[in-house]
């Protein structure tokens, strides 16, 4: 289950293709387009735009390196042939879609004439077919777990590296008591990074969402939007900070419309003070 | 069969090599280290054709995908290799060579010349911040939040950029990015 919603995630589409998310939001765009065929042309559009600025400038290859390409892979196809199979034992044997053991398999291209490479595409896409559920499983897997890491990283960085730049706010109901909702915010001034730990916060009411809000000069400036798990917790590392803690008083959080708001629609909930400089 | 896996990767070099290599060289600069980069495009392309798909782009935009990836990483490969390496007898650092021909192939066909000045026409047009933050994540691999970082900007801003210049591009560029890609 995705934590972004579809709105968020046709805004990253465009991130996504210039190469500017980060891996938990790559991952999450890169599931979500298998299954979302609209959100899969809208990001094939934006890929589209970035291809023509990544490949605008032609440099012509020195004219040996065809040679040189063709040479390595033939060298590889040798290096990969299987050996003779067992007499009697037919290679036609093994199902469609199950790999010779131990050998990697050769990539299933259909020669093509000088044609093209529409042709080469449709060749490519369906040579692949057989492979492709065990990759993107795989992918997914993969990339699902570097999300992961990449986002305890980040947690720890903002964390660790603060040094004495780590502002901690804890933010509680002004009427808690022990069992009542709570957040702990750290906010690393020197990196401008900060992650909010939510706890025994029920999850907001349907259309709804919580939002974080700094007050800076008096003001309400809106640091992000998060929900809460069915357990009541939430790490929310997307934090969008002012510039600097210069000004900021206090952590407040409200209850808004999903999505957020330009502005607190409704009191805070729960908030606690910045600590001075 | 097996000579006409050879015959497609040639005839998806003829197509894309010249334009995958002006976008390795905008990376990685020297040239034959930006060959040797485009190698490792197709042998990896070559090895890993189950991974394109063609419902999901265009085999230039997967080829682009693929070199882009390899030449950043051969640029912190290199990166890591100078920190770990003292510097030579002279104190002096190592010297980037610029490749010219980046400039202007004179090979380059007509349509490939118009191409590119649509293309670098389109990008000139943006802010400078947007086009910025833009050329850093696409040319240096960099994350917004790494773009924001670089730029002492606020995060939020260098999101709103990146998107902005990417939709505006989109607008200046869809029919002809659609035939570059395809």
């Amino acid at each position: 289950m995705t934590p972004y919603s579809r709105d968020e995630l046709l805004q990253l589409a465009p991130l996504y293709a210039a190469g500017a998310t980060t891996p938990e939001e790559t991952a999450a765009v890169e599931r979500a387009v298998r299954e979302d065929e609209s959100l899969a042309l809208e990001v094939a559009a934006y890929r589209d735009v970035a291809t023509s600025l990544a490949t605008a400038r032609s440099v012509a290859p020195s004219p040996d390196l065809r040679a040189r390409l063709l040479d390595a892979v033939a060298t590889e196809k040798q290096k990969s042939v299987p050996a003779a199979p067992v007499r009697g034992a037919a290679v036609s044997a093994v199902p469609s879609g199950q790999r010779l053991s131990g050998r990697a398999p050769l990539p299933r291209w259909v020669p093509v004439s000088l044609a093209a490479s529409l042709v080469l595409a449709v060749g490519l896409a369906a040579g692949a077919v057989v492979l492709r559920g065990e990759l993107d499983a795989m992918r997914s897997s993969v990339a699902a777990l570097d999300a992961r890491l990449a986002a305890r990283e980040r947690t720890l960085n903002t964390l660790l590296e603060a040094e004495r730049d780590l502002k901690v706010v804890y933010l509680h109901p002004a009427d808690g008591g022990a069992t009542a909702p709570g957040m702990q915010f750290f906010w690393n001034a020197k990196q401008g990074t900060a992650v909010a730990h939510v706890f025994r916060l029920s999850p907001a009411p349907d259309g709804r969402d919580y939002q974080i809000w700094a007050l800076v000069d008096g003001k309400p400036v809106s640091l992000g939007v998060f929900n809460s798990d069915a357990d009541g917790h939430a790490l929310v590392e997307s934090l969008t900070l002012p510039p600097s803690t210069a000004g900021v008083t206090a952590v407040l959080v409200s209850v808004e419309p999903k999505g957020g708001s330009e502005q607190p629609t409704t009191a805070p909930f729960m908030g606690g003070s910045f600590p001075a400089s | 069969m097996e000579a006409g896996d050879e015959r497609a990767l040639a005839a998806l070099y003829d197509r894309h090599a010249a334009r995958l290599l002006g976008q390795v060289m905008r990376v990685v600069r020297e040239r034959s280290e930006a060959e040797s980069v485009l190698m490792k495009v197709f042998l990896q392309a070559w090895r890993s054709a189950g991974t394109f798909d063609a419902e999901r782009g265009s085999v230039l935009g997967w080829l682009s995908t693929i070199a882009r990836s390899r030449a950043l990483d051969h640029v912190r490969a290199t990166a890591r290799r100078e920190r770990r390496e003292p510097l030579g007898d002279d104190g002096a650092a190592p010297v980037v060579l610029v490749d010219e021909s980046i400039g202007a192939d004179p090979s380059a066909t007509v349509e490939e010349r118009e191409t590119r000045t649509r293309v670098e026409a389109a990008l000139a047009s943006l802010p400078q911040g947007q086009r910025a933050a833009i050329e850093l994540a696409l040319f240096e691999g960099l994350t917004h939040v790494e773009i924001a970082e670089r730029l002492s900007e606020p995060l939020g801003t260098v999101k709103t950029r990146i998107r902005s210049g990417m939709m505006r591009l989109r607008e200046l560029l869809a029919p002809l990015a659609k035939e570059i890609a395809s």
